[in-house]
């Protein structure tokens, strides 16, 4: 997978055709007497391959073996429901236990094959192969290889009792008390992955005006310290419908609904082993020492720190959301504002303790792991909707949404960094890290007049050039600033529309979205390439060195570092000279359709409907970055679909 | 009835799956804690190790870059750096905040819990073997302590005492509180001194097995315990460990440190305990023939059996075949990296053969010959200009005259030397770094050195009694131990030496003498750059630019050059508390300037 994006063309040679060997050269002939054919053609090589070239991927999957996979998967659940009337009006219980067995492995036969490397000469004008020379052999491995042995298994146990019932009309409550066990082992873990806990979830409405609903969970988790394994989750929700109200009737709000709600989740999956709150002091940590006469034996070394107090990840959740409709439910609105600080993730806190609670070398620690990292997530949201029957038959519709969005590391241990531009807190949890790009140095003269780079590679003329933010006259992480935002986690601001106009049976809908305000850094091996790597068309505005002056002659034009033997690690960092922005705005389907009238097939008895459609998706993207954004390096390429169809309704 | 059937029967289900583990109770882990250690007593040996992984020791010049004996080739050398200017409290490649303490952390660990280990199930062994981790404990506290004071101690603003650092008793588990004071240098010097004597009164002088009852210590024979119950604890095996001559070789360490120049004022050790702390050891010792070149007596070296020491060392390591000192320091046409650069400055301290320094008219010094009759030890150390090494004999050409000589001054930046000179001490010379042929050769670390207690002594006892006394009769006096040390050398051997004599006139001449020795016997082992420092040798002393040799013909135009400069500021006699505890912690006070 993904071959293409690193192998050279003109090194991969899969099957060169019989018709290509000079008939008049006898060891050739000979030679291809026991070779395995392939339609009338051999495997192939380059004329001077290396020994990773004596196989090819096309070559492989002709004759490199077979490889069967075998998966197996049993289920097992049963449910069982009660109705509890007759204890309490309303009750009811429901139980459930599921077994989930899943088993898998693959079969193999790995076979090495010959492969023939050609040379080429020239008889009367046509290319000929004028020797061969054969490199490994056809082998059947008779032994069959079995491997990739995986197996799953997962245990669920619920049981609800559920409460549901109306009072005099108005009093509306439902409740539900929940108990829940979960566990999955997995084949190469030692831990299974566990979860069990107990639920409550009551709620009430007042003549379906005024809602309130609360949730709430114990839960227990084996992978804290004894004495810390309870947790605790809760919501609260509240719920206004304002429509209803006297003085609202008769205005111009169908709908109106205010909402509220808070909740505050305790979770472990963020704690990611068990035993993180226990000391890790032992002697199978691979530390040795000696004596004179006393021969290497391990060290009882600590990894870790004890940290019973260890604890649950907090997630608060708040929002508000106003909720309405107008112009006899024509337009219809929603807005939202949310608000999600995750507290106390686990880290290592090595900032906070004394220098000497751990050593590079042995590579040893006293400090626990601690909840300390908090994060902030809020944006808004806001949508409206119009959707209007005009005539009997013109119909139409239009809406628009959008979402802004916002993150912030709002508790970082940032000791570790001595200027304040480079403190985590404070900054977007999707920034990208990286150097301040002065652009291409000009000239060797120009190097050695910057300050030093150590980013692996000495630079020279035609390298990129970093600015020394902290101006010690080195560049080096401590240089590395706050780009941009990645919009890993959601763009910054996303929007959609969408249109629909319908005329009788005929209805054209567009749907239409866009993303602004994250970047990304063309980081690929489209992009960073050296020494032996697959070369793109980009480098084509490379940077030309005057071998003499050591200069760059194209300074002005040039759009991509030197090309280099070696590794290229001076540029091939993440810099805002590889930053792009994603800012992008798709076309992602429009769809005609046009429905018969019904009125045709009155009286049918075999077709009782037609409709017929075109549709296409990823029309058109109109960014900056256009082309960037539409390709697809190692991976299968990004298409826009079309499609025309009936369908017929029998 | 029927249905409550059913939930049993879902009930009975659940409990099958509560009875799984890692649902309720986490599965079994092999994760231990310190309590591991009372019934596992290879676990509870296995945390002293952490001590002896962290010994302060440096087997290559580390501090010496940082001085005028030498340069690195290597530019990005953090002591090369720190030399030229770049030396803060965020930045301090001589910090041992970290290392130290971690090791005591350790150490605190056995102190506090020996008692408490299942050593053995034999009451006379459970005794003996008590009193040696304990007494191997204190041993590490004391010398881990020392070397942390070193590095750290100094003047703090407001306080008229010097200033040490924190003195930990006891392992500081997480939740511990980490704002704690510098205690006072001499409560540190104290500390120490406490722990040797308590380490003192638990080991032997050497570890060596005993076969007559009688030999057993009384305290231990008064309870019955046999010779070879003694030689299962305190035998052979224990050989490599701290023992009571190391430890009383620290204590002279510690208290010539103490008693010198820059902390007598604040240590209450005086010159003479120092005199009669070395005098204890080296009464019992000749002054090792050849002990100046320890490291290329491949005699000696080859016959070394497993926990021995040579002739020289009171603490070594085991002797290795190995070749990583020579590719790091061997000049780069026989495939090292010629890493250390010996100065000129250092070059012309060595004396001439006839015993006085090269600046005396007497000398009979030639600056256009200038290798010519000196000392044996300035061809034992330094590599000059036509000199050979490396398994074929190479001559190493330093000059410039040699047209593609990598080996020549400033030749190839990070690999050819900068002064004119390589480095020879610490280096087996018969090493072949040829990548395709690599032959190692047996070498081993010295840790402290017997000619090292020598110059102890002799400095102390010049400064207590004057050059030509015996202190607490001694065997010894400063006069001798110079005039042994320089016969060996090769100074005006079996005959009167006229330039010492003419020292020992004044104690002042003398301490000169004696410092000059101790530069050259000692230096690349990373000793000067603290010996100056406790002198409180004057800062243009410090500062003294670093020069070299360049030589443009052969035999002749020998010109010597400015090298690299040192940058201190006379706050920098004393290192600073790192800048990252500073911020912490508001009980620990920085030194002053930093």
């Amino acid at each position: 997978m993904g071959a293409a994006s690193s192998l050279r063309p003109n090194r991969v040679v899969g099957f060169i055709p019989m018709s290509y060997l000079d008939p008049l050269n006898p060891t050739t002939s000979d030679l291809m007497s026991t070779a395995r054919l392939f339609d009338g053609s051999f495997i192939g090589a380059p004329s001077d391959p290396v020994e990773s070239e004596y196989t090819n991927v096309i070559a492989n999957g002709f004759a490199a073996g077979t490889s069967k996979y075998n998966s197996r998967h049993f289920e097992f659940s049963l449910g069982m429901n009660f109705d509890l009337n007759r204890v309490l009006k309303g009750l009811t219980f429901s139980t459930m236990f599921a077994v989930d067995y899943a088993t898998a492995y693959s079969t193999n036969y790995t076979d090495t094959y010959a492969i023939y490397i050609p040379q080429w000469g020239n008889y009367n004008g046509k290319e000929v192969i004028t020797s061969l020379v054969k490199q490994n052999n056809d082998e059947h491995s008779g032994i069959q290889g079995v491997g990739g042995s995986t197996y799953r298994q997962t245990i669920d146990f619920n049981a609800h009792f559920d409460y549901n019932r109306s009072f005099n009309d108005v009093h509306n409550v439902s409740a539900m008390l929940l108990a829940n066990g979960y566990q999955q082992s997995q084949s190469g873990e030692y831990h299974k992955t566990s979860n069990v806990n107990a639920g409550l979830l009551a709620s009430y409405n007042y003549a379906h005006r005024y809602y309130a609903e609360f949730g709430s969970a114990l839960l227990h988790s084996a992978k804290l310290a004894e004495g810390n394994r309870k947790g605790f989750s809760y919501s609260f929700t509240a719920g206004w419908n304002i429509a209803h109200e006297t003085f609202l009737e008769g205005s111009v709000f169908d709908d109106l609904k205010l909402s509220a709600s808070y909740s505050l989740l305790s979770q472990d999956i963020d704690v990611e082993s068990y035993g993180m709150y226990a000391p890790d002091f032992n002697n199978n940590h691979d530390v040795w020492w000696g004596w004179g006469v006393g021969d290497a034996q391990q060290a009882t070394t600590s990894r870790r720190g004890s940290n019973k107090n260890l604890d649950y990840i907090k997630r608060k959740e708040f929002s508000v959301t106003l909720q309405g409709a107008l112009l006899e439910k024509s337009l219809s609105f929603e807005a939202s504002y949310f608000r999600t600080t995750t507290e106390g993730l686990i880290i290592v806190p090595n900032n906070l303790y004394p220098s000497y609670f751990s050593t590079y070398w042995p590579d040893a620690s006293f400090v626990p792991y601690t909840n300390y990292n908090d994060d902030l997530r809020y944006g808004f949201e806001a949508g409206i909707n119009y959707k209007k029957q005009l005539t009997d038959d013109w119909m139409v519709g239009a809406g628009a949404s959008m979402t802004w969005y916002d993150t912030e590391a709002s508790k970082r241990d940032d000791s570790q960094y001595a200027d304040a531009y480079q403190y985590r807190e404070g900054t977007e949890l999707d920034a990208i890290w990286g150097y301040e790009c002065m652009g291409i140095f000009k000239s060797d003269d120009e190097v050695a007049g910057a300050p030093e780079q150590k980013l692996g590679e000495t630079p020279k003329a035609g390298d990129l050039r970093y600015k020394d933010q902290n101006g010690d006259g080195v560049i080096d992480n401590k240089d590395q600033v706050n780009l941009g935002r990645g919009g890993w986690y959601g763009n910054p601001l996303t929007v959609g529309v969408n249109f629909t106009l319908k005329y009788k049976g005929l209805s054209l809908f567009v749907l239409a979205t866009g993303g602004f305000g994250g970047q990304a850094v063309k980081n690929n091996s489209y992009w960073w390439i050296h020494g032996d790597s697959k070369y793109s068309v980009v480098v084509r505005d490379r940077a030309i060195v005057d071998p003499n002056t050591h200069t760059v002659t194209n300074a002005s034009s040039a759009a991509y570092p030197r090309l280099t033997t070696g590794s290229g690690s001076n540029n091939f960092v993440t810099s805002d000279y590889w930053l792009y922005d994603t800012d992008q705005f798709n076309l992602q389907k429009v769809q005609l359709t046009y429905d018969f009238p019904a009125s045709l097939f009155e009286g049918s008895k075999v077709v009782k409907g037609i409709s017929i459609f075109a549709n296409g998706s990823n029309l058109l993207k109109i960014a900056k970055e256009k082309e960037i954004l539409e390709m697809n390096v190692g991976s299968a390429p990004q298409n826009r679909f079309y499609q025309i169809g009936a369908s017929v309704k029998f | 009835m029927k249905t409550i059937k059913h939930i049993l029967s879902v009930v009975l289900m659940g409990i099958t799956l509560a009875s799984c583990d890692d649902l309720f109770e986490p599965a079994q882990e092999n994760l231990k804690d310190v309590s591991s250690m009372y019934g596992d007593a290879n676990y509870a040996q296995g945390i002293l190790g952490n001590a002896y992984i962290l010994l302060p020791y440096s087997n290559s010049p580390q501090t010496d870059l940082a001085t005028d004996d030498a340069v690195s080739n290597d530019q990005s050398n953090s002591y090369l750096q720190m030399a030229t200017g770049a030396w803060s409290a965020e930045n301090d490649p001589t910090s041992q905040w970290k290392n130290r303490l971690n090791a005591i952390q350790y150490v605190n660990i056995m102190v506090a819990n020996a008692d408490k280990v299942a050593w053995s199930t034999d009451e006379g062994l459970q005794r003996l073997f008590t009193d040696l981790f304990k007494g191997d404990a204190y041993g590490m506290r004391a010398l881990q302590l020392f070397y942390l004071l070193r590095a750290h101690a100094g003047m703090v603003d407001g306080v008229s005492e010097m200033m040490g650092v924190p003195i930990l008793r006891e392992f500081q588990e997480a939740d511990a509180d980490f704002n704690q004071p510098r205690a006072t240098f001499r409560a540190c010097i104290d500390s120490i001194m406490v722990d040797i004597d308590r380490a003192l009164e638990l080991l032997p002088y050497e570890y060596n097995d005993i076969s007559d009852d009688n030999a057993v210590p009384a305290k231990y024979r008064s309870l019955g315990i046999s010779a070879g119950k003694y030689t299962r604890a305190f035998g052979y095996h224990q050989k490599g460990k701290i023992n009571g001559m190391i430890l009383r070789a620290l204590r002279v360490q510690v208290a010539l440190f103490a008693a010198s120049p820059a902390y007598a004022n604040y240590s209450g050790i005086s010159m003479e305990q120092a005199a009669r702390y070395a005098a204890e050891l080296i009464d019992t010792k000749d002054m090792p023939a050849d002990g100046y070149k320890w490291f290329a007596n491949t005699a000696e070296i080859g016959g070394l059996n497993k926990g021995y020491n040579s002739s020289e060392s009171i603490w070594q390591t085991n002797v290795s075949e190995r070749h990583d000192l020579e590719s790091n320091y061997y000049p780069p046409s026989i495939n090292g990296l010629g890493r250390c650069n010996p100065s000129q400055n250092l070059v012309d301290a060595f004396p001439m053969s006839n015993g006085y320094p090269i600046t005396d008219s007497r000398s009979g010094y030639n600056p256009q010959n200038p290798y010519a009759d000196r000392d044996g030890r300035l061809a034992a150390y330094i590599l000059y200009d036509g000199q050979s090494i490396g398994s074929a004999g190479t001559t190493i050409i330093t000059g410039t005259y040699e047209a593609n000589n990598i080996n020549g001054l400033n030749y190839t930046v990070g690999y050819s030397t900068r002064t004119g000179y390589y480095m020879r001490k610490l280096l087996r010379p018969d090493v072949n770094l040829n990548p395709s042929n690599i032959t190692n050769q047996k070498s081993y670390d010295a840790r402290i050195r017997w000619t090292e207690m020598f110059l102890d002594y002799a400095e102390a006892a010049n400064e207590a009694v004057g050059p030509e006394v015996a202190v607490a009769g001694s065997k010894w006096t400063a006069k001798s131990v110079i005039k042994s040390l320089r016969e060996r050398a090769g100074i005006c051997p079996g005959t009167d030496d006229p330039y010492l004599n003419e020292c020992v006139q004044s104690k002042e001449k003398m301490r000169e003498l004696i410092r000059n020795e101790r530069r050259l016997e000692l230096c690349f082992e990373n000793h000067r750059f603290y010996d100056l420092r406790r002198w409180q040798v004057d800062l243009n002393k410090l500062n003294e630019t670093v020069k070299g040799a360049e030589i443009s013909a052969a035999d002749a135009g020998f010109k010597t050059i400015d090298v690299e400069p040192r940058n201190y500021k006379d706050y920098q006699y004393f290192a600073p508390i790192p800048y990252s505890e500073i911020l912490k912690y508001n009980a620990l006070q920085q030194n002053k300037g930093w």
